[in-house]
């Protein structure tokens, strides 16, 4: 692709963020992943995106290769991280897209630097109203071989048979390696099936266009009522990895 | 005319696939953009459409073999 792929870290309140460059095209576009995942939710869209636009795929705090720390898991923290990253890196007319926790994060980051944040695309976000299934966080923060791995991902996609073993084994060893860190979030975030994170009334008073994409078939964070939402058919809570190219055109669109 | 069939690009990060399953036969007609092969990655499987229309002449990479990026998958014959 344009301008290849370059692995980055920048410092942020203190903690390594780590990140991977794709594309040097004239339009900015910042990827945050979703709890428990990284930079590699883009995978299938960053190829396709980075065609138009400069992209980073970043990690947040406690994920991916980024630092462990983080501090007590609260949303201020993810959103610090994912505002502090445009701040470090110098990024304006950014068009931000964020997955689930990624997209509360990517709200409140929007608020905190409306100079640098022109847009927001958010996937099936965090902190809309409505449920968590408190089932499956609790099987992801539990498992501990390739077969508890896999049935915490089976909540995630609606067709499990597309998860292949390479990733619930990739999954399992970012779990492993983060448990703590992700459990600190989960605690801060979540409470059983009900969400303690709130965006939506930030997110209407935002100036930029904001997009809210979702899964059909979302079995972790159902469609609250009253959002609004391009509807992603057959897709379950990943429809950037279900359905890649379908979201990837909805957030070139913008 | 024959054409190469080849490895799509999978995924930035993603440089090799595993054929999990084949969706059409040596000898059967494929449309553009109708289901071929499913490919197996580090994350989600993927369905992959044909690029072009034509009749597979001949498989060149089995079912739980290996390929890397742009090698030729299968061989069709096209218009």
């Amino acid at each position: 692709m344009a301008g290849g792929t370059a692995r980055g870290t920048v410092g942020v309140d203190g903690r390594d963020i780590a990140y991977l460059k794709a594309g040097d095209g004239a339009r900015t576009i910042v990827l945050v992943h979703g709890f428990g995942a990284d930079h590699q939710t883009w995978a299938f869209n960053q190829p396709q995106l980075a065609r138009g636009a400069t992209t980073y795929a970043i990690d947040l705090p406690g994920h991916g290769r980024s630092g462990k720390d983080v501090g007590n898991g609260d949303m201020a923290v993810l959103a610090g991280a994912v505002a502090g990253f445009l701040e470090a890196m110098e990024l304006t007319g950014v068009h931000l897209v964020g997955h689930s926790l990624g997209g509360a994060a990517s709200v409140l980051a929007a608020a905190r630097t409306p100079e640098r944040v022109s847009a927001l695309t958010l996937i099936a976000p965090a902190g809309f109203g409505g449920a968590v299934n408190g089932a499956f966080v609790q099987a992801f923060l539990a498992m501990t071989d390739e077969a508890s791995a896999m049935h915490a991902l089976r909540y995630l996609v609606a067709r499990p048979e597309l998860v292949s073993p390479a990733m619930a084994a990739g999954v399992l060893a970012a779990v492993s390696a983060s448990r703590g860190a992700m459990a600190r979030i989960a605690e801060a975030v979540f409470d059983g099936d009900r969400q303690r994170v709130e965006v939506r009334d930030v997110a209407a008073g935002l100036a930029g266009p904001v997009q809210v994409v979702w899964g059909e078939k979302d079995a972790v964070l159902a469609i609250p009522e009253g959002v609004h939402a391009e509807i992603v058919p057959g897709a379950g809570h990943m429809p950037q990895m279900e359905a890649a190219r379908v979201v990837s055109g909805m957030i070139e669109r913008v | 005319m024959d054409q190469d069939f080849v490895m799509p690009s999978l995924g930035v990060e993603i440089e090799e696939g595993v054929v999990r399953q084949w969706l059409k036969a040596e000898g059967e007609s494929v449309a553009a953009g109708e289901l071929i092969v499913v490919i197996g990655t580090t994350k989600l499987d993927m369905e992959v459409e044909a690029p072009f229309a034509g009749v597979i002449k001949k498989i060149l990479v089995d079912v739980d073999d290996v390929a890397s990026v742009g090698t030729p998958l299968a061989v069709l014959t096209t218009g």
